[in-house]
């Protein structure tokens, strides 16, 4: 297949192209987040999409202005999960941060009882959740990212 | 080899619906040059990258993504 030549100079040694336009060439790095950073609460979390303030750059802003969670025990769940899902993120680069690993830890434990609560409510997470009295509920319509099944 | 669970990560709260939006979306998703795809690409990287840390990254974000 014949590639086809870049025009060439057409932003200046000092520059790239970016879609559309030049920019400034510049050396790109990522510092490495520091041990046991501050937090957002949960559900702030969840709506801001970073539990770190010091990761909530300012594309994120308008985001946040759009996107409020509803007050229920699945948007808790939620918030509750993306919360150790952001630990767990941030544990696979510090393993060695105690104070956070218990975080962690106490965090899947209130997770694992939210998780009970939630399926007497919702119905099964998991497939393999037994529910005797109800037979195989598992298919029951709507699914979370049905119209209705996310309420 | 995944575990799912019937719950989303975050909630959905579509007011408009718009399927030549929709058709773009799905296709970021699953599509040729789609996340899917990078997943996996993660998922396979992972297995020749020698720093612990790092291996257990590109596993996470493979997962996640």
């Amino acid at each position: 297949m014949q590639m086809e030549k870049p025009e060439m100079n057409s932003c200046g040694q000092n520059a790239g192209s970016l879609p559309g336009q030049c920019a400034p060439l510049a050396f790109p790095y990522v510092p490495m987040q520091e041990q046991n950073p501050p937090r957002y609460e949960n559900p702030v979390a969840l709506q801001t999409g970073t539990l770190f303030p010091g990761l909530n750059l300012p594309f994120k802003a308008a985001m946040t202005d759009k996107l409020k969670t509803p007050n229920t025990a699945m948007a808790e769940l939620m918030a509750l999960d993306f919360a150790i899902d952001e630990l767990g993120l941030y544990l696979t680069t510090h393993p060695k941060d105690q104070e956070v690993l218990n975080l962690y830890w106490s965090y899947i434990k209130l997770s694992q009882e939210g998780r009970k609560r939630y399926q007497k409510m919702y119905g099964p997470l998991l497939q393999t959740d037994i529910t005797e009295d109800d037979g195989y509920i598992w298919l029951n319509d709507p699914w979370p990212w049905d119209e209705g099944g996310n309420s | 080899m995944f575990v799912y669970e019937k719950k989303l990560q975050y909630p959905v709260n579509i007011k408009n619906t718009n399927p030549k939006l929709a058709s773009l979306i799905i296709s970021q998703y699953g599509g040729p040059h789609g996340e899917l795809g990078a997943s996996l690409r993660y998922l396979s990287q992972r297995y020749s990258m020698p720093y612990p840390e790092l291996k257990g990254l590109l596993t996470d974000i493979g997962v996640s993504a």
